[in-house]
């Protein structure tokens, strides 16, 4: 009886939780796809010009007489091969659905993408997201390891030396634009000292050419060195800017945490103080620390356009960033969705995983905001 | 409203045991002092003519990319600091060839013992001889002009360049009719080098125009970037001139660069000669040579290196030309207007346009605290309201509201302001609108619940119960509970709107004809300035966005502690 209960509760907080998130996803694809056809309607037909002009040099190069009637006809088909022959309406529609389905393949990519195999919006994300995950997942798990550390030893004497100091690292590093640091950090690491590559893009062409040297294991083995050689200092400056903040946000986890009863009750049994600190309060901080980490990684993965970009990191943001230099719509609005697609199916994940561990979201006793 | 000075007196109070809340407003006060004292502190043209105005900039003829001048408090007298070079002008002689006085001077100058040799002549003889001589010159008046300009060097490494703008006049360009130029560099150690190929360093005869170098040549123009233009006058005789109607730049540096890059060993020789002999060395092309460091290294081994020690003591960059000037042709004056030596300058020092940076950064912060107060105010305001309503009215309203405020919430904030910024950011007006789109909507939730359990109250059932109207009830019984955490929030929101602000100009999507911290920034990116190791020109904005989002922290948690005593744990 219980068991059918608590499962029909489940049931009604992921169900809602997902078509909370179906919501928010098609919102999301319908306003990128108005503000690009709407925007972004000039500049292709800019494009389309500069096609027709290309495939006319072209022809005339050959030696062929272009005409008019040719030049219609091509005119005729890259408008309808660049969706522009339609309604605005209907491109906001198809370009909505493309999104939805995740149907990337469908957008080309026209600038050079750094690692793509191939010219749709796929390949280059393909291409650019383990990057990005490689380097924010590193960076957020060193955070993490500092942060518990620093949390639990200002929590330990609130109000101590430590305690302050963690809270004004954390005032001052939330004031600090971590792409200006990593100016700094460059600054400091590649032009004074010379101990860090200024891009981080050359790392292709050495993996490259180690490709070319081996293959298989020793590959692997060999390529760590070149990912470590690139990948510090980025890391470097994610963990130095965002380390304060996490200490100081585990630091409040854990004193609200400390509060409780069976806190007081694992002293009351003598269980060392150490222990108390490590096993007792640390677990039940966990879930909103292990939230925090989740939303922090996915928030990172369309989030750190900028910093990527000073680093020239062939991750998300600077794909992101080579696209809206060159105004490539299809990569534009693939990466945008895409990283509003990851960010919302960690939220309903967590949902999820909540709703099967806490007993007071299963049946539905709490809810409204976050 | 009325002042509570009652309550007023007790939040100073409050405030004074809070320091870090004091600090802030400190500092608040001096940030407000210093954007309000912009056009004191700082020159409010070098904003107005900041993108797109070269000239303005050429003009003011600032070091580019020099650091600012209190590096060498810490590195000791290393960098030449910014000079103006005063012109002496030594010598200015104008001969009428047309008088027989100045004919005569002509000639004993340019063959001593002439003028004697022709006074002995018989009168006519001698006027004969003369107007001979005037027929075979092609030329009325001979100009000759010496400026001298004087620079002591005394810190320990060369400048960054020497400037010297001038106006040349109109020189007219005759085959058969050279015209002299000679611009020379004396240094201290008795070398002189000459920077127009084809003089003489060590001229002996200024009146000989074959100790200059002939300005008529088409490839010296082009050395010295000196323009020349033909014009067909109004009897039809075609004429080729020298003129510099925008003043003419000669810069140590680029003219250096652009020998080197001639690649012509032979004119490369003439110029560098002199000092490569001393040192016993000698130039190959294609490498690179530092060119103020160069002219002012000791004449020893490594002097195309730079490995060289420098030369210290007083150098004179002498320019003389000797200008003939046919009949009817204007007479032209050769006139130092500027000269500088550049090196470290300011107080923040200088961009690679040569535009001083102190001027953007102060006029940066009013921008900075505009955005962050506006967005965070308004968008605070709108926050709260909200929450108010959707918590008050509760029922559908509360759901359909709550509802899509979660979905603002849930959109992934950033790509979607990069998007509309790069669509609408044109102007610094719509970025903070589109700031105050993205953020109002983390204030709800809090209000909302809030809202939610000072509705439970009993005073606000007693209101509700003697008839007050809801909007009676939400002025006076439920805004004033929530107003002290909306002080708190609006302060703790503008580090994260002027951080948004600046990391959307930073990526070029900023109002491009505002100077913003994030648009310094941008533009020391795009130019390199990491590559070139221009600390002084990333360090500042930065320093600056943390000091006023520091300020604003220190004071919002203040605010938090003093106004919601409760909150403090």
């Amino acid at each position: 009886m219980f068991k059918g209960f608590y499962l029909a509760g489940l049931g009604v907080t992921v169900a809602k939780a997902v078509a909370n998130a179906l919501i928010v996803l098609i919102i999301v694809s319908f306003v990128i796809s108005f503000i690009f056809v709407e925007q972004g309607d000039r500049q292709l037909r800019g494009y389309a010009q500069e096609l027709l002009q290309q495939k006319i040099r072209a022809l005339e190069r050959r030696g062929v007489v272009v005409t008019d009637e040719m030049v219609e006809r091509m005119n005729y088909t890259i408008y309808r091969d660049l969706g522009l022959l339609d309604p605005k309406p209907v491109r906001v529609l198809r370009y909505a659905v493309w999104s939805l389905t995740l149907n990337f393949d469908m957008f080309h990519a026209r600038a050079h993408y750094a690692g793509a195999k191939g010219n749709t919006a796929t390949d280059v994300i393909l291409a650019a997201l383990p990057n990005t995950i490689i380097l924010f997942t590193t960076s957020t798990l060193i955070v993490i390891a500092i942060g518990i550390f620093l949390g639990l030893q200002a929590a330990k004497r609130a109000g101590g030396l430590m305690d302050r100091t963690v809270s004004t690292i954390a005032m001052i590093s939330a004031s600090l634009p971590m792409w200006w640091v990593g100016m700094l950090m460059l600054l400091l690491f590649a032009f004074e000292l010379g101990w860090a590559p200024f891009a981080s893009i050359d790392i292709y062409a050495e993996l490259a050419a180690l490709a070319q040297q081996y293959s298989g294991f020793l590959y692997v083995i060999y390529s760590i060195p070149i990912w470590l050689k690139y990948l510090w200092l980025p890391v470097l400056t994610i963990v130095l800017v965002s380390f304060g903040s996490w200490s100081y946000i585990i630091r409040n986890v854990v004193i609200s945490t400390m509060n409780e009863d069976f806190v007081m009750g694992a002293r009351a049994k003598g269980v060392p103080e150490r222990s108390v600190l490590y096993k007792h309060v640390l677990r039940a901080a966990s879930p909103p620390i292990v939230t925090m980490s989740a939303l922090s990684i996915v928030g990172s993965l369309g989030g750190a356009i900028i910093t990527e970009t000073v680093f020239s990191w062939p991750g998300m943001g600077r794909t992101y960033w080579v696209a809206l230099q060159n105004g490539d719509t299809g990569v534009l609005i693939a990466v945008t969705y895409m990283t509003a697609f990851l960010f919302v199916a960690v939220i309903v994940l967590l949902d999820f995983i909540y709703a099967l561990l806490d007993p007071r979201v299963r049946t539905g006793t709490v809810g409204g905001g976050r | 409203m009325r002042i509570d000075w009652e309550k007023v007196r007790w939040f100073l109070g409050e405030l004074k045991r809070v320091k870090s809340g004091l600090f802030g407003f400190i500092l608040l006060i001096i940030l407000i002092g210093l954007a309000l004292a912009f056009p004191l502190l700082a020159n409010p043209q070098d904003i107005e003519n900041w993108s797109g105005h070269g000239e303005y900039w050429d003009a003011k003829m600032l070091p580019k990319l020099a650091p600012p001048e209190w590096v060498n408090w810490f590195v000791g007298n290393t960098l030449p600091e910014t000079t103006n070079l005063t012109v002496s002008r030594a010598n200015y002689t104008l001969l009428d060839l047309n008088k027989d006085e100045d004919m005569l001077k002509y000639l004993e100058a340019i063959q001593p013992g002439a003028a004697e040799a022709i006074k002995q002549l018989p009168e006519d003889q001698q006027k004969q001889l003369l107007d001979s001589i005037r027929k075979g010159l092609g030329f009325r008046y001979i100009l000759y002009i010496e400026n001298d300009l004087e620079y002591t060097l005394t810190a320990n490494t060369a400048p960054d360049d020497i400037i010297m703008l001038s106006d040349l006049g109109p020189i007219m360009i005759k085959e058969g009719m050279p015209q002299g130029i000679s611009i020379e560099w004396h240094r201290p150690d008795g070398i002189v080098l000459t920077f127009t190929p084809g003089s003489n360093p060590n001229m002996s005869n200024v009146w000989d125009i074959n100790q200059y170098a002939d300005l008529t040549n088409p490839d010296l123009l082009n050395l010295l970037k000196i323009p020349s233009y033909s014009n067909t006058t109004e009897e039809g005789t075609y004429v080729k001139y020298i003129a510099t109607p925008d003043h003419w730049r000669f810069s140590v540096r680029e003219y250096m660069g652009g020998l080197l890059n001639t690649g012509n060993p032979d004119i490369i020789n003439k110029v560098l000669g002199p000092l490569l002999e001393a040192a016993g060395e000698s130039y190959s092309p294609g490498t690179y040579i530092n060119p103020t460091n160069f002219i002012m290294s000791q004449a020893v081994e490594g002097i195309t290196t730079g490995e060289a020690p420098l030369l210290k003591g007083t150098y004179i960059l002498k320019t003389r030309v000797l200008i003939r000037v046919p009949e009817g042709f204007p007479i032209g004056e050769f006139k130092i207007l500027r000269a500088k030596v550049l090196g470290v300058y300011g107080a923040l020092g200088t961009d690679n346009q040569g535009r001083d940076l102190w001027s953007a950064m102060l006029y940066g912060l009013r921008w900075a605290l505009i955005i962050g107060v506006v967005v965070s105010v308004l968008s605070t305001l709108i926050g709260v309201i909200y929450g108010v309503i959707s918590g008050y009215m509760g029922g559908w309203t509360d759901i359909i509201m709550l509802r899509f405020a979660q979905i603002m919430y849930s959109l992934p904030v950033l790509p979607l302001l990069i998007i509309l910024a790069y669509f609408f950011g044109q102007s610094i007006w719509n970025i903070v609108w589109i700031l105050v789109v993205f953020s109002w909507v983390g204030m709800v939730f809090t209000v909302r619940s809030m809202v939610l359990q000072i509705k439970e109250n009993l005073y606000v059932e007693a209101a509700r119960a003697i008839g007050a109207s809801s909007r009676r009830i939400i002025l006076r019984h439920v805004f004033p509970q929530v107003l002290p955490y909306t002080f708190a929030s609006i302060a703790l929101s503008v580090p994260g709107a002027i951080l948004s602000e600046a990391g959307l100009s930073f990526l070029g999507l900023g109002d491009p004809a505002v100077v913003t911290w994030g648009k310094i920034l941008h533009d020391a990116q795009a130019a390199g300035a990491v590559l070139n190791g221009a600390w002084w020109w990333v360090v500042p904005p930065g320093i600056g966005i943390a000091i006023v989002g520091m300020t604003f922290v220190f004071i919002g948690y203040a605010l938090d502690r003093i106004l919601n005593p409760r909150l403090i744990r």
